[in-house]
């Protein structure tokens, strides 16, 4: 009972201390006493030692299969392998809400080290913010659902972890989410440090551009990962649907873009003081909200958890520290001034301020959209739901604006861009850009999303290529660097901007993807007996038979199928029907046949006594492009969060020096 | 008030009633769906002039025990749907989710026919994490067993199976 008494009593000694952080961070932060604003800081790194200690216990206990615990009983079972027993610390709620606090709690420990000698006058709030983070999720771990209760009667076997999240992609796609969520976080926590002590410069900006670029990352690459997961684990071809427990996901990522924008435009110009700090404290709600909507049941969707008490508690913290962060932001409405004006529309300011206007639109879709069944009841007592065509409709143009203005924004000078320069920067991509257009009309392209999403992501590429070509030529003549040093030395020398120009290239790389893949995708279903085949979008399915296999888990039945394409035989393909045996559930792995212009997608739905099979095959056009530019927004994000010196050249060697 | 503000601000407002005029064009009837209980249907189907004609609607709930036929040959499935009085009968065809028979709440996307069919293009198994909560609301566990035939019937007719 060791474990189970040390996790128990561990969260119930984190959650006094993290309130005593709180309290003593606050008081010692406003009264000036330096041994409270301590007191407070060694509190917060206590509980947090204590959560990390509880963590550490039940990843023990997972691993152990130590059934009398109830949370273990419910995820693990006696077959399942290390690795997932491991992963199935979030396999569920109690985990899950154990793991967002474990990782609150490192990014605070880390804060405070980073911070020992600096920003004191922001600490003791920026400590109190996060520990009063964490004692809400304390609240709720040890009242609501706590993860070390144990049964009366100790099962010989667990009832297992769900087959589907019997994968990579959900081995990785939580934590990757919750690291975003919680990153948000650390500049709220600053944000609310910088309004209550007053020092509203950008300070608190450059000190958490790391941390907010660190929040929005790994909240993207969870989005992506989790669209990777359903589409390969989830048999329906697609990878977004706009359900709501994705548009949750999706709303904190709209509004971190919108930050990381617009703070940039507050450290250069110091202006939209007041706009920052909204989009801060709106995404970290927005990153609470998510659960809110997911857990309490007020929404339906395929994802949805039965309703679950604690989700009015998450509401009520919602409504809670959104009170308190914009009272604390009208109080200082008159500090917050502006140092600057807008000068011209081609300006960098006036393309970042249309982009942030652009992004907090979608995110205002996404959220009407994903709300509107609420709305509907409460006016006109019926509940309306919008599906994936309200949400398309209405983002698409938003998006192709938005494309457009990733392409233009980064090339416009700061205040005011002069005729010369936008016709020196513009005049070849907007050529390439029309000269796809004209390409893809003349080879029958006539879906007009399609169209233009292409056009205007090879016309972002050209303007980055333009970039990288000109400072690649500048650098080929004065230093003679090759092609290879030439783009590391100009990406290392202004990791920001070039980085920028990575993620941005990402999302061009990423739109081609999705603008391809959802206006051409090609879908059939049919039942075919073995040696029949079917066609479609010149790909040839042949039905061969099935065969079984069996391994400790589960059991499976492959239809065995080749694909030819052009009367080329491409290879084979196997669509996989498995069933668990704990729990009893069948999944679908669909076979698919990845490739650089085209995915071949096979779902094998039953089989009859005659060896007769259902299928449904879909040909997802350059669905990897989605996949590739998450890889390429990967990179640049790294860049972008590299520190300044690294990757440099050590220092040259005197004039005159010849270069190797 | 200077001339460069009033630019701006008759910009921001041209941006913004584009953003809304979208917005509000696309809360047309082809996008939206009526989100209603079986009780409700069957009230509006009595109800001769409740305008469900033609609408899009969407019904959550669970499937009548033993009332699922399937017919894989046609690739459709039948089945009712359970509501507090009444119940909806549902036609779809295509490929159908796996957990169907499984007794997880089922969400089915169609429109109503003549005779009171929900005519589903989309069903949907509500994601098994409701399993958990089932489990610990001390409700029955359901088992996939129509899914267990199934994937003995594949045995039956592979007797070289490996392993």
């Amino acid at each position: 009972m060791f474990l189970i008494d040390l996790g128990h009593y561990g969260l119930w000694a984190a959650y006094a201390l993290a309130l005593f952080s709180v309290g003593a961070s606050v008081w010692g932060g406003l009264a000036r006493r330096t041994e409270l604003v301590l007191a407070g800081r060694n509190a917060a790194v206590a509980s947090s030692c204590l959560v990390a200690l509880a963590s550490v216990n039940l990843f023990a206990l997972l691993l152990m299969r130590d059934y009398r615990v109830e949370y273990v009983s419910s995820v693990v079972n006696n077959t399942l392998n290390a690795f997932y027993r491991f992963s199935s610390f979030w396999g569920g709620q109690e985990g899950s809400l154990l793991l967002w606090l474990l990782l609150l709690c490192v990014y605070t420990v880390i804060v405070i080290y980073q911070n020992r000698d600096r920003n004191s006058e922001l600490m003791p709030y920026v400590t109190a913010t996060m520990m009063g983070t964490a004692a809400f999720f304390l609240t709720i771990l040890n009242f609501v659902t706590p993860p070390f209760d144990t049964l009366a009667t100790v099962p010989l076997d667990g009832r297992g972890l769900n087959p589907l999240l019997q994968d990579w992609g959900m081995v990785i796609h939580p934590p990757n989410l919750y690291l975003g969520f919680v990153g948000f976080a650390v500049p709220f926590a600053f944000c609310i440090g910088a309004l209550v002590s007053g020092k509203l410069d950008a300070g608190w900006i450059a000190t958490t551009r790391r941390w907010t670029l660190t929040a929005w990352f790994f909240n993207g690459i969870g989005i992506l990962l989790g669209g990777a997961w359903a589409y390969r684990e989830l048999g329906w071809g697609g990878y977004w649907a706009w359900d709501p427990v994705e548009n949750a996901s999706l709303m904190p990522w709209l509004m971190g873009t919108a930050f990381l924008h617009s703070v940039m435009i507050q450290e250069k110009r110091g202006m939209l003081k007041v706009w920052n700090v909204s989009l801060i404290i709106t995404t970290y709600l927005l990153t609470l909200f998510g659960t809110f909507l997911t857990r309490s049941g007020i929404v339906s969707s395929v994802h949805a958890f039965a309703n679950s008490t604690f989700a009015w508690a998450f509401l009520a913290y919602i409504i809670f520290a959104g009170a308190i962060a914009f009272a604390l932001v009208i109080w200082r409405l008159p500090r917050l001034k502006s140092e600057h004006e807008i000068e011209s529309f081609f300006s960098r300011e006036a393309s970042f301020l249309l982009n942030n206007v652009v992004l907090v639109s979608i995110t205002f879709a996404v959220f009407w959209g994903t709300m509107f069944p609420i709305v509907s009841e409460a006016v006109k007592g019926i509940k309306v739901t919008v599906g994936p065509p309200f949400f398309n409709q209405v983002n698409v143009p938003i998006v192709l604006l938005l494309m457009c203005l990733a392409g233009v924004g980064p090339l416009l000078a700061w205040r005011r861009a002069s005729m010369g320069q936008l016709r020196k920067n513009f005049v070849y991509p907007v050529s390439v850009a029309l000269i796809t257009l004209g390409v893809l009309v003349t080879f029958g392209v006539r879906h007009v999303y399609a169209v233009l999403a292409i056009s205007l992501s090879i016309f972002m590429i050209a303007t980055i290529y333009l970039e990288y070509y000109r400072g690649i030529a500048a650098r080929r003549r004065y230093h003679g660097d090759g092609l290879f040093s030439g783009v590391w030395e100009i990406t290392m020398r202004n990791k920001r901007r070039f980085g920028g120009y990575i993620v941005h290239l990402g999302m061009a790389v990423f739109f081609i993807g999705v603008a391809a893949s959802s206006a051409y995708q090609q879908v059939g279903e049919v039942r075919l007996r073995p040696g029949e085949s079917f066609a479609l979008n010149g790909v040839r399915l042949r039905y061969e038979g099935v065969r079984e296999e069996k391994s400790p888990q589960y059991r499976s039945a492959f239809a065995r199928l080749t694909v030819y394409k052009g009367g080329r035989r491409l290879g084979e393909l196997e669509a996989e029907k498995r069933i668990y045996f704990t729990p009893p559930q069948p999944t679908t792995e669909a076979g698919i046949r990845y490739g650089f212009t085209e995915d071949i997608y096979a779902v094998f739905a039953d089989v009859g006594e005659d060896g007769g099979a259902s299928f449904k095959f879909l040909i997802n056009p350059l669905i990897n492009w989605v996949w590739a530019g998450g890889f390429i927004f990967t990179l640049g994000a790294i860049v972008c969060f590299l520190p300044e010196r690294w990757g440099r050249r050590r220092k040259r060697r005197p004039a005159g020096g010849a270069e190797a | 008030m200077n001339v460069k503000r009033v630019k701006f601000l008759i910009a921001g407002a041209v941006l913004l009633s584009a953003f809304l005029f979208l917005f509000l064009t696309s809360f047309n009837s082809e996008n939206l769906a009526y989100f209603l209980t079986v009780d409700e249907i069957a009230d509006k189907i009595a109800d001769k002039n409740s305008g469900l004609k033609g609408r899009g609607i969407r019904v959550e709930g669970k499937i009548v025990p033993k009332s699922l036929v399937r017919n894989p040959e046609a690739m459709k499935i039948a089945f009712r749907m359970q509501g507090e009085k009444a119940t909806l009968p549902v036609n779809f065809k295509g490929v159908a989710p796996d957990l169907l028979d499984a007794g997880f709440p089922v969400i089915a996307e169609g429109k109503l026919d003549a005779n009171g069919v929900l005519v589903a293009n989309n069903l949907m198994v509500a994601c098994p994490s409701k399993f958990e909560e089932m489990k610990s609301a001390g409700e029955k566990v359901p088992e996939a067993a129509e899914h267990k035939k199934l994937i003995e019937g594949v045995v039956r007719i592979t007797p070289q199976a490996r392993n």
